[in-house]
């Protein structure tokens, strides 16, 4: 069952149980995760639609390396303005650091700092999920 | 029983208050009732401690039965403070409703515009005063009343500048420039760009000298609502109360903030007068709770005058920092009539001091000094009124012919203008 908000809490708090033991890659790859789930449970509220398999039907909806810079536009044309203005404040984390495609990675290629980036980049995004659900948008 | 079907909003939060109370702590020490942006109820509970829990299986079906409309289903009618990133940081907004038998509970009201003006006065360097005109309805003489006031201080040589801040029926700048006068661009110019952080673009643009002025030691200038060259208003208004600026999240009382004490570095006023929007909205109370101002509360005395400052005054009567803000209250009484001024004027200052008192003033004892407290008849009372007497010429007033004549000002303005001067000279040495 799809449930955008409950997947983003696993993937962080199973990130951060990573990181803590310094398990860097996959707590990388689940902080990225967790800031792609905690958008789009504010964006599906918001009209984002779905294919039948699940999967956004706009192409630019995907993985937070692309979806932080479009999350803006979209929740903005939805009413969702007040979303946008609290990641709008940070240059996009994710941007050419983070792929999904990294979970095939060496884990020679995560550092700490990186790891920690994508960290804040993930509180970030759970703080506009946090607003939209206190905001009654996601119930 | 109350019929569900029928529960309205502010039913919501009393039925949901009641439901909390009778829990007793049984679920935590701490609920933080959280209306939404519709109005719907949703507590925030102390972390989940047990797995089978009859009492917040109760709580749960309790508040989704009796809620009605205002109700989430049962299995999301709770949040844990644990769900939440920064429990500390999204709950701090919260206020305390009720606190009995060791259980604190709190409202944390979710509204579409922040409520800005529920917070401290905004930090500011410059140190001009600030008098805004407020009203609750137009066509209580506070226009006019601001004009005459403008070229009374510029008569005494003094720099004034007004900001046209009363969007959604800008008047001021036509009374105080000529259509041909305007400068490019005005106040929801400034807020649109702003908005995308190039407010600069258009801030060497927005202040026009009023020709009101002219020949006067002082100078009047004007910060319009829109300029000659704002072309799409209502699309620009409709932006303008957003709460960023740029890429960073700001409240409108910060942005607004921001944009007064940047217009008075750049001119250095000796007075600052901002006509308010009218009305009772967030927007309007800003300028009255936050701004540092005097605030000139114009009113006529109608029962639906007096009910308007009563919802406001009510409302104010819980801010954090009422005491801060209500020594800079004065009531005005716009377009006292011509005949049977004393009973007009004693009737007005009845009913304001009724609110007042109710309201806004502290409970004392006989004896209790230093209390914001005072009597029906006390002229220094903020509810005492300062009456502006209704005058024919002023019906006919034409600003771009010039001042008013001197006897008219006289007669209409006199009392005003020295009461009015006195706030700003006490507001000058703070």
């Amino acid at each position: 069952m799809l449930d955008y908000a409950d997947a983003t809490r696993r993937h962080w708090d199973d990130g951060l149980f990573l990181l803590e033991d310094r398990r860097l890659a996959n707590a990388d790859h689940l902080f990225g995760l967790a800031a792609e789930c905690a958008l789009k449970a504010v964006m599906l509220p918001l009209g984002m639609k779905l294919r039948p398999s699940g999967a956004p039907e706009d192409k630019r909806h995907g993985h937070i390396d692309r979806l932080w810079d479009e999350f803006g536009a979209f929740v903005s044309s939805r009413g969702g303005a007040r979303y946008g203005a609290l990641l709008s404040a940070y240059q996009n984390p994710f941007a050419g650091s983070w792929k999904v495609d990294q979970r095939y990675d060496s884990r020679s290629g995560f550092t700490l700092a990186g790891v920690a980036s994508h960290r804040d980049g993930a509180q970030t995004a759970k703080r506009c999920l946090d607003a939209a659900v206190l905001d009654g948008v996601i119930a | 029983m109350t019929n569900t079907a029928n529960i309205v909003f502010q039913q919501a939060l009393e039925t949901a208050l009641g439901i909390t109370e009778a829990l007793g702590t049984a679920l935590g020490n701490e609920i933080v009732l959280v209306r939404d942006l519709r109005g719907r109820i949703r507590p925030v509970l102390p972390t989940k401690k047990k797995k089978d829990w009859p009492e917040l299986d109760k709580y749960r079906s309790d508040l989704s039965a009796q809620l009605g409309a205002y109700a989430f289903d049962a299995a999301r009618s709770v949040l844990f403070r644990d769900e939440l990133t920064e429990p500390d940081v999204v709950l701090s907004e919260r206020r305390l409703l009720k606190q009995r038998n060791g259980l604190s509970i709190y409202l944390l009201d979710r509204q579409i515009i922040g409520q800005d003006w529920m917070r401290d006065a905004l930090q500011r360097t410059t140190t001009n005063p600030r008098v805004t005109f407020f009203g609750l309805k137009g066509g209580v003489g506070r226009s006019t009343a601001l004009v005459n006031w403008a070229w009374h201080l510029a008569e005494q040589g003094k720099k004034v500048l007004v900001f046209d801040l009363d969007l959604e029926s800008p008047g001021i700048s036509s009374s105080l420039l000529p259509p041909d006068r305007l400068p490019d661009y005005g106040v929801v110019d400034w807020f649109v760009e702003d908005g995308v952080g190039q407010a600069h673009v258009v801030e060497g643009e927005l202040l026009v000298r009023s020709p009101l002025a002219q020949g006067l030691d002082g100078e009047i200038s004007v910060i319009p609502a829109y300029g000659a060259r704002t072309e799409d208003y209502l699309p620009k208004l409709a932006r303008c109360y957003a709460e960023f600026s740029g890429d960073q999240p700001e409240s409108w009382a910060e942005r607004l903030q921001k944009f007064v004490e940047r217009m008075e570095k750049q001119y250095a006023p000796d007075v600052v007068i901002l006509d308010s929007r009218a009305g009772l909205h967030d927007i309007a109370a800003v300028l009255a709770t936050r701004m540092e101002a005097v605030t000139l509360l114009f009113a006529i005395d109608t029962p639906q005058t007096w009910r308007g400052y009563e919802l406001l005054f009510k409302h104010w009567r819980s801010h954090p920092h009422l005491t801060t803000f209500r020594t800079n209250l004065q009531v005005i009484a716009g377009m006292v009539p011509d005949t049977g001024r004393d009973a007009y004027l004693q009737g007005f200052k009845e009913h304001a001091w009724d609110i007042f008192r109710d309201n806004l003033y502290d409970v004392t004892g006989p004896d209790d000094l230093d209390t914001f407290s005072f009597d029906l008849d006390d002229e220094s009372a903020p509810h005492a009124p300062v009456p502006i007497f209704w005058h024919r010429a002023l019906m006919e007033f034409d600003p771009s012919k010039g001042g008013i004549d001197r006897k008219t000002a006289e007669e209409a303005f006199s009392l005003f203008f020295e009461q009015a001067d006195r706030l700003l000279a006490t507001t000058d040495q703070d």
